[in-house]
C-alpha cells in the first residue's frame, strides 16, 4: 500500500523557528514532532541520533537539508514524516552541504509504505525554488503549502 | 545495465537516489535496472552492478568493487546525477 505525503506529514508535524544549538538538538526537535503526534516511540529519537553517529553525515542530502531517520524496529508506530525549519542553521559535519537549516525526519515501518511520500518529497524539493522557500519558511502553514503541493 | 543505489539503511536516501537515477537514465537513453542496498548488503549486491551510486561518506565503506562508483553531493540536483552517470557509462 502506498501512502500519500499528507498522511505522513500531517499539520501537527511541522514547525518553524526551531532553536537548536547543535545537530543533535536539531534531530531531537524534529523527532519530537514524530513522537508527540503518535508517529514514533520516544526511543526513535535516540535511534536517529545513534544512526547518524554510526553512518555519518550522509543524511545531509542537499545544501541545507538533512533527512534524519532510523530503522523501523527503533520505535516507529506508523509511517510518519516531520519538517523542522531551524532559526539558525547548524553544521552536521558534511563537507559540502553544511550548514543545515531544514530537517525532514521520517519513520518507516517497512520498505514500501513510505515510498510514495518520499517520492513526492523528492519531486517537490528537486525544484530549487521550493527548497529555498522551505529554508526561509516562517510559519508551519508555509511548510505545508510547499510540501503538500505534489500530493497525489 | 544494473545500477545499485546505496545508503545507510536502504530506507531513505537510496530511494531518493533511485528516483533521480531513473530520471537521469531516461534522459540519457539508458536501459537501466535500479536496485537498492543498505551499507551492509552493498558489497554483495554490487557484484554484478555496472554502476554504484552513493554519497561520499558511504563510498569509502563500500571499498573496491567491479562496477564504477559515483558519489552524489546534492541528491536533489538532477543535472549532477545526469552528468556523473553519463561519465560513468561512457567508455574510458
Amino acid at each position: 500500500m502506498k501512502v500519500d505525503i499528507k498522511q505522513l506529514l500531517t499539520s501537527e508535524r511541522v514547525a518553524t523557528g526551531i532553536r537548536a544549538e547543535n545537530w543533535e538538538a536539531a534531530v531531537r526537535a524534529a523527532g519530537r514532532l514524530l513522537v508527540e503526534s503518535g508517529g514514533a516511540e520516544e526511543s526513535y529519537i535516540q535511534g536517529m541520533i545513534n544512526t547518524t553517529k554510526e553512518l555519518g553525515a550522509y543524511i545531509v542530502i542537499a545544501p541545507g537539508l538533512a533527512i534524519p531517520h532510523s530503522r523501523p524496529e527503533d520505535g516507529v508506530i506508523q509511517p510518519c514524516m516531520a519538517v523542522a525549519v531551524l532559526e539558525t542553521p547548524v553544521p552536521f559535519g558534511h563537507t559540502e552541504n553544511d550548514p543545515v537549516s531544514v530537517l525532514i525526519a521520517f519513520g518507516a515501518v517497512d520498505h514500501s509504505q513510505h515510498i510514495a511520500a518520499l517520492q513526492q518529497m523528492a519531486e517537490i524539493l528537486s525544484d530549487p525554488d521550493n527548497l529555498a522557500a522551505l529554508r526561509t519558511a516562517k510559519t508551519p502553514e508555509k511548510i505545508l503549502e510547499i510540501m503538500w503541493s505534489a500530493s497525489i | 545495465m544494473k545500477i545499485l543505489a546505496v545508503c545507510g539503511m536502504g530506507l531513505g536516501s537510496s530511494l531518493i537516489l533511485k528516483i533521480q537515477i531513473e530520471k537521469a537514465a531516461r534522459a540519457l537513453g539508458l536501459d537501466a535496472r535500479v536496485e537498492l542496498a543498505d551499507i551492509t548488503t552493498a558489497r554483495s549486491l554490487a557484484v554484478d552492478a555496472d554502476v554504484i551510486v552513493t554519497s561520499h561518506e558511504l563510498a569509502e565503506r563500500i571499498g573496491t568493487v567491479k562496477g564504477k562508483i559515483i558519489t552524489i553531493t546534492n541528491y536533489m540536483d538532477l543535472n549532477e546525477m545526469t552528468a556523473k552517470l553519463k561519465q560513468a557509462v561512457s567508455p574510458s
